[in-house]
């Protein structure tokens, strides 16, 4: 079939679409309206209720510093406030910039590089995050067992933490990361192929 | 633009959200939720139409820009409007009516990139070069290249079928 044969068949087709009105004015205000308030509660939903968890964590930290006497200690509870605090804020603004790209107001090529660029962007950080996801598993049992129970594991052995706990939290969190990850480079091979499209 | 104004204009393209969904989207649920997605971009938007184009490009740059963002939205589907039936009933109605060339043009052409989708259907809709480079942002020269691309490759598509 010629491009020239299409448009003919196109044109044909066309017709037959335009004679079925699919919307009334009703059913376009109700679209709108019932879209617009669905649109908001997902993402305050999904979106808030991540952002709220790590930040409380990082603030019982923050709050319980003081009980975390050695320099190993304080450090690792530094490291779990930045990270609770800097991933989850990286992520909401990756999120933002995709979100942010104008649909009116923008060319198909530009919101195309934009989207392409954009979703690049937040699987980095996705990707970092799952990195980081271990250490701050391990980092978590030493500093939440200092301030609750007021123990140090790296001086006090506990066979249960170091032959159960902590072997099954690092297996679980690597297949996590590995999911994660698989889906990454799904998604950025297609984010990839777009760019390189865009510069032919 | 008014709404009673945006409306009408609307409803006298509407045949645009239909033929860019059926290209962008696959199965049913995904057209659905394009279908619905693409009339609330354009609701969300009118106010900004400033008249400098004409108002089918506007729209074929919002429905086209929505398709793109269509796949953030494979993982994160928003609840359908209860309106679905009607919408669905009616799409339905359309996919009937289509010939079985029809339908195979429309299969040939989901299997193209998301750019040249694009491109395609701004052609098939009898565009020149010059409105599908405005809508696009591409050059003309660009999109006279990337047209005699699609023309081997779905030429090639319907040798091997």
């Amino acid at each position: 079939m010629e491009l020239e044969q299409m448009r003919t068949l196109w044109r044909e087709a066309d017709l037959k679409i335009e004679q079925h009105k699919i919307l009334t004015n009703n059913s376009i205000e109700e679209i709108a309206q019932r879209r617009f308030s669905k649109t908001l509660s997902f993402i305050s939903l999904s979106e808030g209720i991540g952002l709220f968890c790590t930040l409380l964590t990082a603030l019982f930290i923050l709050w319980n510093l003081d009980k975390l006497d050695t320099w190993y200690l304080t450090m690792s509870g530094i490291l779990a406030v930045l990270v609770l605090i800097i991933l989850p804020f990286l992520s909401l603004k990756s999120i933002k910039n995709l979100k942010r790209i104008d649909i009116a107001g923008t060319t198909f090529k530009k919101s195309l590089r934009d989207y392409a660029l954009g979703k690049k962007q937040f699987l980095a950080i996705i990707k970092l995050g799952s990195y980081f996801a271990i250490l701050i598993f391990i980092i978590s049992i030493l500093l939440f067992e200092k301030i609750i129970n007021d123990r140090d594991l790296i001086k006090e052995i506990n066979l249960v933490v170091y032959w159960f706990i902590v072997p099954i939290g690092i297996i679980f969190q690597i297949l996590f990361s590995r999911l994660i990850l698989k889906k990454y480079h799904e998604v950025i091979d297609v984010a990839e192929s777009i760019l390189k499209e865009l510069n032919e | 633009m008014h709404k009673e104004e945006f409306i009408h204009q609307l409803k006298e393209n509407e045949g645009i959200i239909y033929k860019v969904v059926s290209v962008y989207a696959t199965n049913v649920e995904d057209r659905k939720d394009l279908y619905q997605e693409i009339v609330y971009q354009l609701w969300k938007s009118h106010p900004s139409f400033k008249h400098e184009s004409k108002f089918s490009s506007w729209m074929y740059r919002v429905a086209l820009n929505t398709s793109i963002s269509q796949f953030k939205r494979e993982q994160k589907r928003i609840e359908q409007v209860p309106i679905d039936t009607f919408l669905l009933n009616k799409m339905e109605q359309i996919d009937s009516l289509m010939e079985e060339e029809m339908t195979l043009l429309y299969a040939q052409i989901q299997k193209l990139s998301v750019i040249e989708k694009g491109i395609i259907l701004l052609y098939l809709e009898g565009k020149s070069h010059d409105e599908i480079a405005t809508i696009t942002g591409f050059t003309p020269t660009n999109i006279g290249t990337r047209l005699s691309r699609i023309k081997i490759k779905l030429k090639s598509q319907l040798n091997t079928k």
